[in-house]
């Protein structure tokens, strides 16, 4: 085939097809709206800038030039679409473009019984699903009134610390990934693989498990279970210390990371930043010490911080708590009691009306519900809070002044799954 | 009628087409290395399933690129969208004409190789520049731009680490070089501070990783390569491996004594038995520093854009320069 | 956990929570909106932490129905920017002196608000901008006659098949 047929784009066929359609039908043409300039350009921004912001990030100075990174890229943890404004390799500005994952999870749940909501909330947040699921779990329980029994708590517990555990790992990967080093993601799907199949092995599913229920959890534990866990955590302190290996005292990765996107502790409170970015930048908090639940207050563990709040404070305090989280799980097995594994609940949930909030503490950060019941079997309101989500924001904040190629490292430090931000 | 000059004519012929040939099993080889030995560093076995040990794997992604549609973009520029990668593969191949694979074994033995050598090789820094200007795409444009800079900086590092190798041999030729080593031992321990400029100087001219910003795939796609699709991406990948190969090839020729064998032959066997073992070691020790590269590739993160040429400016250029005063000095003195 | 009710006067309530020394409430962790009906009004409900003690409040400030505008309290906290995006974006409140309020979810054209209690997805097909106009929304527009002669799909496509 030569270069002279010309292969119509498929939008073109399709404007031909309506407009046929239109006019065997007897309708005028489309006319194209202003605000509705479709395909026809291949400009950003496609629309004129309407709000202050839009038209401080689309406006161009001498010598700077907008391009699209994403929706399609190896990169952007998920789809989205970041509008960056440069001059030669340097950021200007950075407009981050979100919505391509909105599946209207928020909308769908309030036509789902409380015990659908599980199923609906998992691909939130999907590289640590469990999450996702125990703060609506823990908003229901007080909307109801119920408390979980202690084995089905601290399975809870067991079941995020893993996923706490092979999440920071991935962060890990994905942020040497993203700077060039093939291998360390690698290692970091090693741990994930045996763990996602251990979790399979409880709840049927490897990544979107549907195992918590309001009042407890769906099965329990078996010996087998812990005997393998116990390999696995024998395991995996090698190969984190392999990817440690390669990334924490290597030179390259370390003038990479090392003063990149300094975000400070007021910056990042004021964002809304929270979880290990915000402990990064001096910040104290988490949930589990600051708002306890579930059975944090019976286990011994510090609130870790690190003081520089740049890319590599950021990896290390995800090191030092996939560390911690890892001592977490010995803790839990250790005093894990028999039990049933889930409280008494009505088959059909219906609350009594009222407001329940609850938050956990999730790899990326903050995770809350915020629940209203009107008594039905549905939720009248549910809302979450994702962190990553929240902390996006502080890319516009960090980019500026840097190069493309720090664009990616710090976001893959920032460590926002799209899922979540999408909602 | 002058025969000798029609079997020059004949024999620079011949080898000339048998190392565009050679190319074509190089590549494959290479790109199997790094398929495997990437894998096996990373816990993982790697390609399996086509051939012994998934041996034909490399050898298929080279089948597949020439079954794969071949388009361009709509507002590309025609001409030199078709150029680039013809610039960047020949200039790889034409390198390949002075390198010695053993005694006697250069396509075009020359006085002046090493110019010859790192003339051609710059072409192929106007190929992926052309190549990231033609694409109509931004990101390939960023990506030109990066190799661009990048391998006009990195040339002149790796020029000047050779410069005082010249000046330690008194010779602009490879195989002169390699007879002196024959003579003197290996030269990368009479140069100690230009091989290792000449090793990140190298690693850097090719776009391997750690220096390999250009291609970097989690930033721009593919870099200045994003439009290409079929065999012209196909150039542009067996240039790469292709380029790997000739870049190890003359490390060892010019600081690892070329062909010749550490320990030699017990009877100087000339002809084809000499040559032969010549030939092995020569591409044993290529392969080996090829391997060193495939290592490199799985292990470091990529150093950024700035850094890099910061690092030649700064670092490689003075080292380089100090190199080429220190030998110098030490030849006048030691009237080597 | 408190929670207070309060009217529109809502930047300067979490302002002085978020500056008062006693309190402390520093940080906003969340920002929600809630549509109580068609005929009732709207609510939006912050959530604040505090440096200082281990309270948490919740401060939900009603809005509106017709004319749903609130104070923005992104001068207070940055971060309150997508929270009050997505607000905007999936149920219409405005806020006032927000520097982007623009839609974060939906495409920039969208017409709706999908999180309100009155949405339907059908209405939402008129309120698009192809206006539920395009004939391929309205089966009586459809010329099955293509379908019967058994051309199929290929009918009319210009360019190669």
């Amino acid at each position: 085939m030569t270069a002279k047929t010309r292969i119509p784009d498929p939008i073109e066929l399709d404007r031909a097809e309506e407009a046929r359609l239109r006019a065997s039908a007897g309708l005028a043409p489309p006319t194209a709206t202003p605000e509705y300039a479709g395909f026809d350009t291949v400009a950003i921004p496609d629309r004129p800038p309407v709000t202050d912001r839009e038209k401080e990030v689309y406006t161009l100075d001498e010598g700077e030039m907008l391009f699209n990174m994403g929706p399609q890229h190896p990169s952007t943890h998920g789809v989205m679409r970041l509008v960056v404004k440069v001059r030669g390799e340097i950021v200007v500005d950075i407009d981050p473009v979100l919505g391509y994952l909105h599946r209207g999870i928020e909308k769908l749940c309030e036509n789902a019984t409380y015990t659908t909501v599980m199923t609906y909330v998992d691909p939130m947040d999907y590289m640590s699903a469990m999450h996702n699921e125990h703060a609506p779990a823990i908003a229901f329980e007080k909307l109801m009134g119920i408390t979980p029994p202690p084995r089905a708590e601290y399975i809870r517990a067991l079941v995020m610390e893993l996923n706490r555990a092979f999440s920071h790992g991935l962060m890990m990967g994905f942020l040497a990934l993203d700077l060039g080093g093939l291998t360390p993601i690698l290692y970091s799907f090693i741990n994930r693989d045996e763990v996602v199949d251990l979790l399979s092995s409880i709840s049927g599913q490897r990544m979107l498990f549907n195992f918590l229920r309001v009042g407890g959890v769906n099965w329990d534990v078996s010996d087998e279970f812990i005997s393998r866990l116990s390999t696995w955590r024998a395991k995996t302190g090698h190969t984190v210390g392999l990817s440690e290996k390669l990334m924490t005292e290597n030179e390259i990765f370390i003038r990479r990371t090392k003063g990149m996107g300094v975000l400070s502790g007021e910056q990042a409170v004021s964002l809304g930043v929270s979880g290990p970015n915000l402990r990064a930048s001096g910040v104290p908090f988490d949930v589990r010490k600051a708002h306890p639940y579930s059975i944090y207050p019976e286990l011994e563990f510090e609130v870790i911080t690190h003081e520089a709040g740049d890319v590599y404070a950021r990896y290390l305090q995800r090191v030092a708590e996939l560390k911690q989280s890892l001592h977490l799980i010995d803790q839990i097995v250790d005093r894990m009691p028999h039990g049933p594994v889930q409280a008494q609940v009505p088959g059909i949930i219906r609350p009594k009306p009222g407001r329940a909030y609850a938050a956990v503490e999730s790899p990326r950060g903050l995770y809350s519900v915020y629940a209203i019941s009107d008594g039905g079997p549905n939720p009248y309101r549910f809302r979450m809070r994702d962190p990553s989500f929240i902390s996006l924001q502080a890319m516009p904040v960090l980019m500026p002044g840097r190069l493309i190629a720090d664009t990616m490292a710090i976001m893959a430090s920032l460590d926002p799954i799209m899922g979540g931000v999408d909602k | 009628m002058d025969w000798d000059l029609l079997l020059a004519i004949g024999r620079f012929l011949l080898a000339t087409i048998l190392l565009l040939l050679l190319t074509v099993p190089t590549a494959f080889i290479v790109g199997q290395m790094e398929l495997k030995i990437i894998a096996q560093m990373q816990l993982r076995y790697g390609p399996n399933r086509v051939g012994p040990w998934g041996m034909f794997q490399s050898t298929i992604h080279g089948f597949k690129m020439l079954a794969k549609e071949d388009h361009m973009p709509d507002r590309a520029d025609r001409i030199t969208f078709t150029l680039a990668p013809w610039m960047v593969f020949m200039a790889a191949a034409m390198s390949m004409l002075v390198i010695p694979f053993g005694p006697g074994l250069v396509a075009f033995d020359s006085k002046i190789s090493v110019i010859y050598f790192f003339a051609i090789i710059g072409l192929s820094v106007v190929g992926m520049l052309i190549a990231g200007w033609a694409s109509y795409n931004k990101y390939s444009l960023l990506g030109g731009l990066r190799s661009a800079a990048q391998m006009v900086s990195y040339e002149i590092p790796l020029t000047l680490s050779i410069v005082g190798l010249v000046v330690l041999t008194g010779s602009l030729s490879f195989t002169e070089i390699v007879a002196w080593q024959a003579e003197h031992g290996w030269a990368f321990v009479w140069q100690l501070i230009g091989f290792p400029i000449f090793l990140i100087a190298a690693a850097a001219e090719i776009n391997r990783t750690p220096f390999d910003m250009v291609e970097a795939d989690s930033e721009i796609v593919a870099g200045p390569f994003t439009e290409y699709s079929g065999m012209r991406f196909g150039f542009f990948y067996f240039a790469e491996y292709v380029a790997l190969f000739i870049m190890s090839s003359i490390l060892v020729t010019l600081f690892f004594g070329g062909w010749l064998a550490p320990w030699p032959l017990p009877a100087q066997l000339d002809g084809f038995a000499g040559a032969l073992y010549g030939l092995f070691w020569f591409f044993l020790k290529t392969y080996l520093f090829v391997l060193v590269a495939v290592w490199a590739r799985t292990t470091l993160p990529r150093v950024r854009i700035d850094q890099l040429m910061g690092m030649a400016w700064k670092v490689l250029l003075p080292l380089a320069i100090v190199n080429l005063l220190v030998t110098a000095a030490v030849v006048q003195l030691l009237e080597l | 956990m408190e929670l207070s009710i309060d009217g529109a006067r809502n930047a300067e309530l979490l302002a002085r929570l978020r500056d008062d020394e006693e309190l402390a409430f520093t940080y906003l962790a969340d920002a929600a909106a809630v549509d109580y009906g068609v005929d009732a009004h709207f609510e939006v409900v912050y959530h604040l932490y505090s440096t200082r003690h281990p309270a948490w409040l919740r401060v939900r400030a009603r809005v509106d129905r017709a004319d749903p505008h609130l104070p923005s309290v992104t001068h207070l906290w940055n971060g309150a920017m997508f929270h009050e995006r997505e607000m905007y974006d999936m149920m219409g409140i405005v806020f006032n002196g927000n520097r982007d309020l623009r839609r974060i979810y939906m495409s920039p054209d969208y017409r709706s608000f999908p999180q309100r209690k009155d949405f339907l997805l059908p209405d939402d097909a008129a309120d698009s901008p192809a206006a539920g106009v395009n004939p391929l929304e309205r089966p009586e527009t459809w010329d099955l006659a293509r379908f019967a002669a058994g051309e199929g799909a290929q009918a009319g496509r210009e360019g190669p098949a």
